[in-house]
């Protein structure tokens, strides 16, 4: 019968609980702050859910259970939180956790710069929430227009103090994800194990260096837009973005979005770089093609900085036919990774453990997602759609059922490692399916909701055509989808105590971080591991399969070690 | 193989002197039509004679290397590479391009960045610095070749900050306002910008392209690092002129009411600045992807080398 | 001791970065891609303030709703001055760093203390110019963009003080030498950078 203090995981108690409390605060442990960023992350995230359910429970009723203005500090919350506070810091939390151990490295480059980055997340996170405290939250949409935002002409008071938390928030939480991008970037660069050259990283490691690059070079020009706009709104009359003083609204969007856009990329490419890891173990085989995969990931990190333009289509202020093609031209490095994908699973023995079901899951959603960007993509398409529901469901294809289940497929798969317990296998299936069917209600009649021409970001509608059922039916899938997250909160805190345990390498997967113990003691790794290929623990099975056949003979009955198929 | 090119040039030359009666007086004005685009040449004397210089001396250098060299073998894809620079080159300032290019901004913004972006790396994939080294007499080599190759000048312009900066200054400082007019307004102003443009890009994309061997060149993360920076300042300057509300090149802006045709001069701004921006930074990304691509291999190589150093130290830790 | 010196490695970081040698230290390479993200940063801050200059209704700084071409800045003697002042800056810093190079930890005191100077000195007549202007940051879209972009190029020269002053203080206490000179690199490599944003404001606020 074990207790709970039998059951706290190895390596994360102290003998007082103030000096376990310290020892989490005070911590520079790439894996503790890891940790620390993915359950923060997750406490965001499930305030921002909520928000989202507030939101659906407003279309589904038709408005009458909210005011528009706190409707509208509902999606812009939820809309802030998810990116910023919770998808974001959720991949660095992983990221943070997992590749300086598949590096083969004992912590990040800059260890105490890492723990300043958490405390600045925390710290940013916290102040745009205290904002429900001091008169009501920002409300303009996570894009914050200017100048709806501006506080100046006919816009004045309309965005009280919160407007004001958010923009100081979201500098602070730049700071720290610039601050992180450039511990990853120095970390991959600097701290990989001997022999581990660029390319027999990991691609999680990649899609780490590319998201840095991104962070870097974006997030000042972030830093800078809202700076100006907290100018603008205090004491600057709005001279920047309100073209009643003589700004440019114009302007604000191209800032923004010269962030923003490579921020999709933020939010999508470490999503894949996870299923990268995952589909390989569990279809038993070698990832197909990881060069071509790195081409790609470089290809849609450059592509990224170019295009961003397409999100101005509908100003007139964008020379249209150019950013058509070039937001085109994304589709062709993303199609490269959708099919090295399937190519990895094809006649591979694949095992549907949870953490495969959301990569399968992500695989399924994306395309849709990425399938409806090429949609709105195209400019003429663009002009009937934007500021549609579909374009709501779109980014909730990639975000949601890409981003998220990218997420939730990292948790179950390097759960064991961090805690040295499994997940529950049953509920984790339960909770993939209900996410799957209530993900898809949702976003799927959004996107006929946009296609019938429903405007976003309003919290009334005509009673006509349809739209009460459809809005009903994603609602519904809302609360389905919610459930679904909430076994898999119970799921993490009961495998943390409770679950099975799990030994160092429960998958037989192919990279470092598995050829410590579970969890890893705090400097890593006992002996620097020698790295021969991208798959160092399948090249030790393989030597030990080799040496058992050379020494024993071929009488040997024991169950071997599970050889993976050559590539 | 030569005789063949030689004979290709000729009849380009040949192709050209109509082309001279029709040669352009700069302010009229050319029609939209494209039948009659197709005929209005401007042959450039200096430009072409210093052309066919540069690809006289090549194709020399390269049937001298190809007959009397043995032992060393250079590859004849160089050879197509410069030529194709050199015709893209002399395409860019003699054709319609540069006719039309005072007439339309954004013909103007494609000549430069063919000029930039595919004459210059085409010009350097013909490995012009080898085949000097290899084809010259020993005398020429040791008195001209080598002392220009090893001269501070040009160590110092190829020196990698220097290098990009020298680039950057070029594309920008150009397409100040003032300067781009009277560019457009003198002939050997404009040949200077030409000329410049070309040899900003030829250094910028010498610290990129590695078929001639340096010492100054930079490692691939350096390079990569480079290339981003080059995209960046792209986009920038691309971003402000698709941004600017009104003309800001007073030759194209007075001349698009007279011309009667095509797009007025905000819109023709545009495109150019689109030019610039998608296929531009396009380039910049395809060499980028080459680049990373090389970096595997290189990657590739050093990880076996380490590999077989590790194993052997191991050996020797076993024995001793 | 002179032998250790001779064959101590040396730090040259643009040597380094960009002929691809490996020795660079994190340090260094956290440096280069700092300053990465503050070029980004300033970039971000330059081009709104290039496309407001171009399109705004009235560029120069209102009082009461009304333009007073007057109030803008023109370069007069004292910025002038000082822009050389920061800019000449850059001298006695890199000399610190060739001479902690050499394991010359005298002079390199001699270097940071003459930048730190020169840099207090600019902050000085940088404040000066404030208190002069008769504009402030909300007049206007010249007074915002004039202040946001002196304001943070100030901000970045007092951290680059902070930064070289810590460094000073702890070479009074034995620290650095040819061999652990990172810190000294990073720190001149940023102040050059400093340096560079201010001869580029520099032409766009008083020159353009």
């Amino acid at each position: 019968m074990a207790t709970v203090a039998d059951a706290v995981p190895r390596g994360y108690g102290g003998a007082a609980p103030w000096a376990a409390v310290m020892s989490w605060v005070t911590t520079v442990d790439h894996k503790k702050i890891g940790i620390l960023y993915v359950i923060t992350a997750g406490v965001f995230g499930v305030v921002g859910a909520a928000f989202s359910l507030v939101v659906r429970t407003e279309l589904a009723n038709r408005g009458a259970v909210l005011d528009a203005d706190t409707y509208n500090q509902m999606f812009t919350m939820h809309a802030s939180i998810m990116i910023f506070l919770f998808i974001i810091p959720a991949f660095v939390g992983f990221m943070n956790y997992v590749v300086p151990l598949q590096l083969g490295a004992r912590d990040m480059a800059f260890p105490r710069v890492n723990a300043l980055s958490y405390w600045m997340f925390l710290f940013g996170g916290v102040l745009i929430l205290s904002s429900f405290a001091f008169g009501g939250s920002a409300s303009a949409g996570w894009t914050i227009y200017a100048p709806l935002t501006g506080n100046t002409g006919a816009n004045r008071d309309v965005v009280g103090a919160g407007m004001d938390l958010w923009l100081v928030g979201v500098i602070i939480l730049g700071a720290a994800s610039t601050a992180g991008g450039i511990n990853f970037m120095v970390t991959i660069f600097k701290m990989r194990a001997p022999g581990m050259t660029m390319f027999r990283m990991p691609l999680l490691g990649w899609t780490t260096l590319v998201t840095a690059f991104l962070t870097v070079l974006a997030t000042p020009v972030l830093a800078a837009a809202l700076i100006m706009l907290f100018v603008d709104r205090n004491g600057g009359g709005g001279v920047f973005f309100d073209p009643a003083s003589g700004g440019q609204a114009l302007l604000w969007q191209n800032v923004f979005w010269f962030y923003s856009h490579p921020a999709v990329y933020i939010m999508i490419l470490p999503a894949m770089g996870i299923i990268s890891e995952i589909i390989p173990v569990f279809s038993r085989k070698p990832l197909f093609g990881y060069r071509s995969m790195v081409l790609a990931l470089v290809a849609i990190g450059l592509l990224s900085f170019v295009v961003w333009s397409h999100h101005m289509f509908a100003t007139g202020g964008v020379f249209l036919p150019f950013f058509m093609a070039s937001t085109f031209l994304i589709a062709v490095p993303t199609g490269v990774k959708m099919f090295n994908w399937m190519a990895t699973m094809y006649r591979g023995s694949i095992q549907l453990t949870t953490a495969m079901l959301f990569s399968v899951g992500f695989l399924l959603l994306f395309l849709i997602g990425g399938l409806t960007g090429m949609f709105s993509a195209a400019v003429p398409v663009d002009f009937a759609l934007h500021d549609t529901y579909f374009v709501v469901g779109h980014l909730h294809y990639v975000l949601a059922t890409g981003s998220a289940f990218g997420i939730f497929a990292a948790s179950y798969y390097w759960f064991p490692k961090m805690f040295g317990r499994f997940m529950n296998e049953g509920l984790g299936k339960v909770h993939f399916w209900l996410m799957f069917v209530g993900t898809n209600m949702i976003y799927w009649p959004q996107l006929m909701l946009g296609l019938d021409g429903m405007p976003r970001r309003i919290n009334d509608y005509a009673g006509n055509g349809g739209w009460e059922l459809m809005n009903l039916i994603a609602s519904v899938g809302a609360f389905i989808a919610i459930s679904g997250v909430m076994i898999f909160l119970y799921n993490v805190v009961h495998s943390m105590f409770w679950g099975e345990r799990a030994g160092d390498d429960p998958w037989e997967a192919n990279t470092l971080e598995w050829a410590t113990s579970s969890p890893p003691p705090p400097h890593n790794f006992d002996e620097v591991p020698t790295v021969r290929s991208e798959r160092p623990l399948f090249d030790q099975r393989r030597d030990a399969l080799a040496a058992l056949a050379a020494g024993a003979g071929a009488g040997a009955s024991e169950p071997q070690p599970d050889a993976q198929r050559e590539g | 193989m030569s005789k063949r090119w030689a004979a290709v040039a000729v009849a380009l030359l040949a192709a050209l002197v109509p082309g001279v009666a029709a040669a352009h007086d700069g302010a009229a004005a050319e029609s939209g039509d494209v039948l009659h685009a197709l005929t209005v040449w401007s042959p450039d004397p200096p430009g072409i004679v210093l052309l066919l210089v540069m690809a006289g001396l090549y194709v020399w250098g390269y049937r001298r290397l190809r007959r009397g060299a043995p032992g060393f073998h250079f590859p004849r894809w160089h050879a197509v590479a410069f030529g194709a620079g050199a015709l893209l080159l002399l395409g860019s300032v003699v054709s319609p391009i540069d006719t039309y290019s005072d007439d339309l901004f954004w013909v103007h913004m494609a000549q430069h960045m063919l000029i930039v972006m595919l004459v210059a790396p085409l010009l350097l994939l013909g490995a012009p610095a080898t085949l000097a080294l290899r084809a010259s007499s020993p005398r020429v080599r040791r008195s001209y070749v080598v002392p220009l190759m090893r001269s501070r000048a040009l160590q110092l312009l190829t020196y990698p900050p220097v290098a990009l900066l020298l680039f950057v200054a070029a594309v920008w400082i150009w397409h100040l306002p003032a300067l781009y007019d009277a560019a457009i307004g003198s002939e050997a102003l404009h040949f200077l910008e030409h000329g410049i443009f070309l040899g900003g890009a030829l250094l910028f994309w010498w610290l990129i392209i590695g078929v001639d061997a340096s010492h100054l060149r930079p490692g691939y993360v350096a390079r990569l690092a480079i290339l981003v920076v080059a995209v960046l300042q792209n986009i920038g300057l691309a971003l402000i002129l698709t941004n600017m509300g009104e003309p800001v090149y007073e030759t194209y802006a007075e001349l698009a009411p007279l011309r009667g045709w095509g797009p007025s001069a905000l819109i023709d701004q545009r495109i150019g600045a689109g030019i610039m921006w998608v296929p531009g930074a396009m380039m910049f990304a395809l060499a980028v992807l080459v680049n990373v691509y090389y970096w595997a291999e290189h990657e590739g190589f050093r990880g076996r080398r380490g590999d077989m150093l590790r194993e052997r130290t191991a050996r020797e830790v076993r024995l001793a | 001791m002179a032998t250790r010196v001779r064959t101590a490695r040396r730090i040259n970081p643009i040597k380094e970065f960009f002929m691809g040698q490996e020795p660079m230290t994190n340090g260094l390479w956290g440096v280069v891609f700092f300053i990465l993200s503050e070029i980004m940063f300033f970039s971000g801050l330059i081009a709104a303030s290039l496309a407001l200059r171009e399109d705004t209704l009235v560029w120069a700084p209102l009082f009461d709703g009304v333009a007073n071409p007057e109030a803008v800045l023109e370069a007069e003697f004292q910025t002038v001055f000082f822009a050389f002042v920061l800019v000449g800056s850059s001298l006695p810093m890199q000399y610190a760093a060739f001479a902690i190079r050499k394991g010359n930890r005298r002079g390199m005191q001699w270097g940071m203390a003459i930048t730190l100077v020169m840099g207090i000195a600019f902050l000085i007549s940088q404040g000066l110019e404030w208190e002069a202007a008769e504009f402030g940051i909300g007049n206007g879209a010249y007074g915002a963009t004039f202040f946001l972009l002196t304001g943070f190029h100030g901000a970045h020269v007092l951290g680059g003080l902070l930064f070289i002053l810590v460094l000073f203080l702890r070479s009074q206490v034995g620290q650095f030498d040819a061999r652990r000179n990172t810190a000294v690199e990073a720190a001149t490599i940023y102040w050059h950078f400093v340096d560079v944003v201010w001869i580029l404001l520099f032409s766009l606020l008083f020159l353009a």
